[in-house]
């Protein structure tokens, strides 16, 4: 009975996994199980080495989506700037310490554990702009000066991991941060200001602060004949893989281009193109209806959350993951420059499924917190209201 | 709720119209690849998939007319490489060297193979090399498990086993040109050969099959992953084709000439089919199938006796005297002369200011001793009073000026000069000279053995225009039809039979001679052609000798006849080039050759029958056998 016990909060254990939304956790498992049908597709029909880790992974990070969803929404706003202090310092880290692992320095190690911070990041940032905005009380929302220092909260880590260099985890937390600007008010006129500015800021960036690789990736995207055997192979294959799906699809683990290793990494970021080959146009509106459930749910919480933390922190995870799916599936159809970004819950991958986990195990807070009042304890002469 | 929840909510629902926008942009790229470029995409992925390694096919033999293989395949035992496997440049070379070092290969030859390694396709195999014994096949068989990419093969490869007496008539195969490669890939198989010369040449296609392949599905490191049966890549084995030549006649044919220069050319005159087709000397087409070498091939090209030409359908020469026969049927034809009438032979003929000379002095002279004899001035008569057009018609009627498809290249046309031929190629009109140069197969006239046969046995069959055949059954063959009758009287041509008759049979036939075999005789005509001109100062001093001459300015001589005389049933050309006078070089061939066509009388035996199935097995292991012992 989701959304229809409004004024009847139940805070005991059990009123909170009540009001889980367990709609939600059953889209979930159903993109972890088609994922999972996939990677043992993509090994010849084992579950070695793939397709056992990735659903064993997912029971767990089931286990840690409802802890994060039970602990007390306040919490989650208390640690919201810590929390993004920790992530924004782990990235400088990186930089200064960090270990190049495939031409790209993106990984911390402490001890046996091996973090990639910008990871972090993606969910840090959606929580600090959340409790900025939730703290902030104006009355002219749409004036720049309101959004000038969430944007620089976003701006800074994104120029930082693009330049480590991650492209697609960067333009990831600067797309989010954008959204969250927008959709907290900020007037239509900054908006197209910031595109307009974003653009010129491509060029520039293109002709003077790229890598070669990445300046190359996107030479590549445009014209892929450019380099038919690097970089514009893996376009070309993952294009002949999807065309050659046709409607139905060529049939699972039947899949030529998938099976005879002409697609590359098809068990993290092309395993859409392998879907799309084995399982056809049918089988790739399936994936994308289940995706634009978990989104749609993400939105509907936001909105009917009665704090605006909530909601902002709701609609961060929901934008965070559109992109995910949106940038992977453009990419792997040739509709963009081929930047690492896996597909949620469908690409093998455990620090990607425990930051989409994470993440929508904040949505479920949001969700079990939603009639929970924010900030009033907190000495803010603004936010009482 | 509070002016930014509003906001908000709005915001986020104007966003999530545009997400919507996004993902249905994204549907419909997965429409416009999967359902509008669908069927471009799923070619692309099985060129993708596949890799073909070529199949040759068996190719098809070629036959006498009673089964006597002329062009077969034998067991090719051989050795190849494929680069790709290998993997390397340093470890193919290597690889080579090794191979070489088994096999016994001498340096030269490794280098070579080493040389072609370079430019050879990864995927294709090189060959290293071929006709291996069966000790050098079983040694590197034994081997090659310890070297990748090598591998032992047992094809096929193309053998003549009579060599040079067919050198002609079948031609060769040899590797493809980078041309032909280039025209069909699977050429460049180390298996394959294509026909350069002769039958193998103008039958290429039916001859070769269709090549097949094996399909290997590969992976996107080209290693192979399985094998793919498809049963459209079947190699196809190409078409047998028999022969109207009788081998063992060729043979004989061939051996006639043993130092000499010449052609011979035997056919049937009921059906038209070429028993005999030589040309010598010839060369060895065995030696061409691997690359001949230049000391080989220079030595054939700069021999004075052409052994590459086939002159029994490529040569012409002017007929000489054996022209004369089918100028009496113009004659008589043409009602300018009775076979009674006699002309007066004082041993020279003047027209104008020149004098026109005649082998002896035969005074008053009919038609039966004017052939018998060979006597010029009767024919210049005969010629001032017919004029080059009626002896062109007659000779055209007689088969002479056409060229005959045999099915293999080279057959020419030869000359049938008239007024409008003349004036276009010599750029003058006709004179009364002309016609006495022509009458007795001089001046522009040329003719082919082949089609000195075809006019011998249109005289023999009674007028029958006979159509030679080369081609039995198989690709290429010509159906036989009944031949039209030309038209000439039958009383015509019996004079013209008798004055033949006269020539091999009769006290002062210029080829007078017993054929040995008892109550058969044949009846023929010689003629001698000359290739230069005799001066009148030359001529006060006296002719000089043929012997006495450099070869290639001594006349030709020239033989055609028909037997049994009784009912003819064979004709026989020989052209003997530079031999001298027809009666003595070129008649004792052909009574020879007649005499072994009369005695076998191929012509009444059974037909050989191809098994097409047989044939694509049929390979020939003698000589692989003795290799190996």
């Amino acid at each position: 009975m989701p959304f229809s016990n409004f004024g009847q909060d139940n805070n005991s254990l059990f009123g909170k996994i009540k009001r889980l939304e367990w709609g939600l956790v059953l889209l979930l498992t159903l993109l972890t199980c088609y994922g999972t049908v996939l990677l043992y597709g993509a090994a010849e029909g084992n579950w070695q080495p793939w397709a056992l880790d990735h659903i064993t992974r997912f029971a767990a990070m089931l286990c840690l989506m409802v802890i994060v969803a039970l602990i007390d929404i306040r919490f989650w706003y208390y640690v919201a700037y810590p929390a993004y202090a920790i992530s924004l310092l782990l990235i400088i880290g990186v930089d200064l310490f960090g270990e190049i692992s495939m031409g790209a320095q993106r990984w911390l190690r402490l001890g046996p554990v091996r973090l990639q911070p910008s990871e972090f990041m993606k969910i840090t940032i959606i929580l600090a702009l959340a409790r900025y905005y939730q703290d902030l009380n104006v009355r002219n929302i749409a004036a720049i000066k309101h959004h000038i220092i969430p944007i620089l909260l976003a701006l800074f880590p994104a120029a930082m991991i693009m330049k480590q260099p991650d492209l697609g985890t960067g333009t990831v937390i600067a797309l989010v941060g954008a959204v969250l600007v927008l959709l907290a008010g900020v007037s239509w006129r900054w908006v197209a200001a910031a595109m307009g500015s974003a653009i010129i800021g491509g060029f520039v960036g293109f002709t003077y602060f790229m890598h070669d690789f990445q300046r190359k990736r996107i030479l590549t995207f445009l014209n892929p004949e450019r380099d038919p055997l690097g970089e514009g192979y893996q376009i070309t294959q993952s294009k002949i893989a999807i065309g050659s799906g046709g409607v139905f699809g060529v049939g699972y683990m039947r899949g030529t281009q998938s099976q005879l290793d002409f697609l590359p990494e098809r068990h993290t970021d092309f395993v859409f193109a392998m879907l799309l080959e084995e399982f056809g146009m049918i089988g790739g509106l399936l994936a994308l209806g289940l995706y634009l459930g978990v989104i749609g749910f993400g939105i509907f919480v936001a909105i009917s959350s009665r704090n605006y933390f909530g909601k902002l922190l709701a609609a961060g995870i929901s934008v965070l993951i559109f992109i995910y799916v949106s940038i992977n599936a453009a990419m792997i159809m040739g509709l963009m420059p081929v930047v690492g970004m896996p597909m949620p819950l469908l690409s093998y991958g455990g620090s990607v499924m425990l930051s989409i986990m994470f993440a929508i195990g904040l949505v479920q807070n949001v969700k079990v917190h939603r009639n929970k009042t924010i900030g009033t304890n907190f000495g803010s002469r603004q936010n009482v209201k | 709720m509070s002016d930014k929840e509003v906001l908000f909510d709005r915001r986020a629902i104007l966003l999530s119209g545009f997400g919507g926008l996004a993902f249905s942009a994204l549907g419909l790229r997965m429409a416009q690849l999967q359902i509008f470029q669908n069927s471009q995409y799923r070619t692309e992925a099985s060129e993708n998939q596949f890799n073909l390694v070529v199949l040759p096919a068996s190719r098809g033999p070629v036959y006498d007319r009673f089964g006597i293989p002329l062009a077969v395949n034998r067991r090719d035992f051989r050795v190849t490489i494929i680069k790709d496997e290998v993997g390397r440049r340093q470890d193919v070379e290597n690889t080579i060297d090794a191979v070489g070092a088994i096999i016994g290969m001498d340096v030269v030859s490794i280098a070579k193979v080493k040389e072609q390694s370079k430019t050879s396709l990864r995927f294709v195999p090189t060959q290293i090399a071929g006709q291996l014994s069966w000790e050098q096949y079983s040694k590197i068989s034994l081997y090659s498990a310890n070297f990748v990419g090598v591998h032992p093969e047992m094809g096929e490869a193309r053998h003549y086993p009579l060599g040079e007496a067919f050198a002609h008539v079948i031609g060769y195969v040899a590797k493809a040109t980078s041309e032909e490669v280039k025209l069909d890939p699977a050429t460049n198989n180390p298996g394959i050969r294509v026909g350069k010369e002769g039958l193998e040449k103008s039958q290429e296609i039916p001859l070769k099959g269709r090549h097949g392949a094996t399909k290997y599905e590969v992976n996107a490191h080209g290693k192979i992953a399985r094998e793919v049966y498809d049963p459209s890549l079947t190699p196809v084995s190409g078409d047998p084709i028999v022969l109207t030549i009788d081998a063992e006649l060729q043979q004989l044919a061939y051996d006639q000439f043993a130092g000499e220069s010449g052609s011979a050319v035997v056919m049937d005159i009921q059906t038209g089919d070429i028993l005999v087709l030589a040309s010598a000397p010839a060369f060895d087409p065995n030696k061409f199938i691997d690359g001949i070498g230049s000391a080989d091939y220079s030595a054939y090209l700069n021999n004075e006796y052409r052994p590459l030409y086939h002159k029994a359908i490529r040569g012409t020469y002017p007929p000489g005297s054996t022209f004369k026969t089918i100028m009496s049927i113009a004659a008589l034809e043409n009602q300018v002369v009775t076979p009674e009438e006699t002309v007066f032979c004082p041993g020279s003929y003047r027209v104008g200011n020149a004098l026109f000379h005649c082998g002896g002095r035969h005074g008053n002279i009919a038609m039966h001793n004017a052939i018998k004899a060979s006597c010029d001035v009767y024919f210049y008569e005969m010629g001032k009073r017919l004029g080059g057009e009626k002896m062109a018609e007659t000779a055209r009627k007689y088969g002479l000026g056409a060229a005959y498809d045999l099915g293999i290249p080279g057959v020419a046309k030869g000359v049938i000069p008239d007024a409008a031929w003349k004036l276009n190629r010599v750029k003058t009109g006709w004179e009364i000279y002309d016609s006495i140069n022509m009458v007795i197969g001089q001046g522009y006239v040329a003719a082919s053995p082949l089609q000195l046969a075809v006019m011998a046995a249109r005289i023999a069959s009674f007028g029958k225009a006979v159509v030679p055949r080369l081609i039995k059954s198989g690709a290429g063959a010509v159906p036989a039809v009944p031949f039209a009758n030309i038209g000439s009287k039958l009383e015509n041509l019996q004079v013209v039979h008798g004055g033949m008759f006269g020539v091999t049979n009769e006290g002062g036939g210029t080829a007078r001679a017993d054929l040995g075999i008892e109550g058969v005789q044949i009846a023929g005509k010689t003629g001698t052609s000359q290739v230069r001109r005799i001066t009148m100062a030359e001529r006060r001093g006296g002719v000089r000798s043929n012997a006495s001459l450099p070869w290639k300015f001594r006349d030709n001589g020239l033989f055609v006849c028909f037997g049994p005389f009784d009912s003819p049933r064979y004709c026989c050309a020989v052209v003997v080039e530079h031999g001298g006078g027809g009666g003595r070089a070129a008649a004792p061939r052909a009574r020879a050759i007649m005499k072994a066509t009369l005695l076998k009388n191929p012509g009444n035996m059974p037909i050989f029958e191809p098994n097409r199935a047989a044939a694509a097995a049929s390979t020939d292991d003698s000589k692989t056998k003795k290799a190996g012992r």
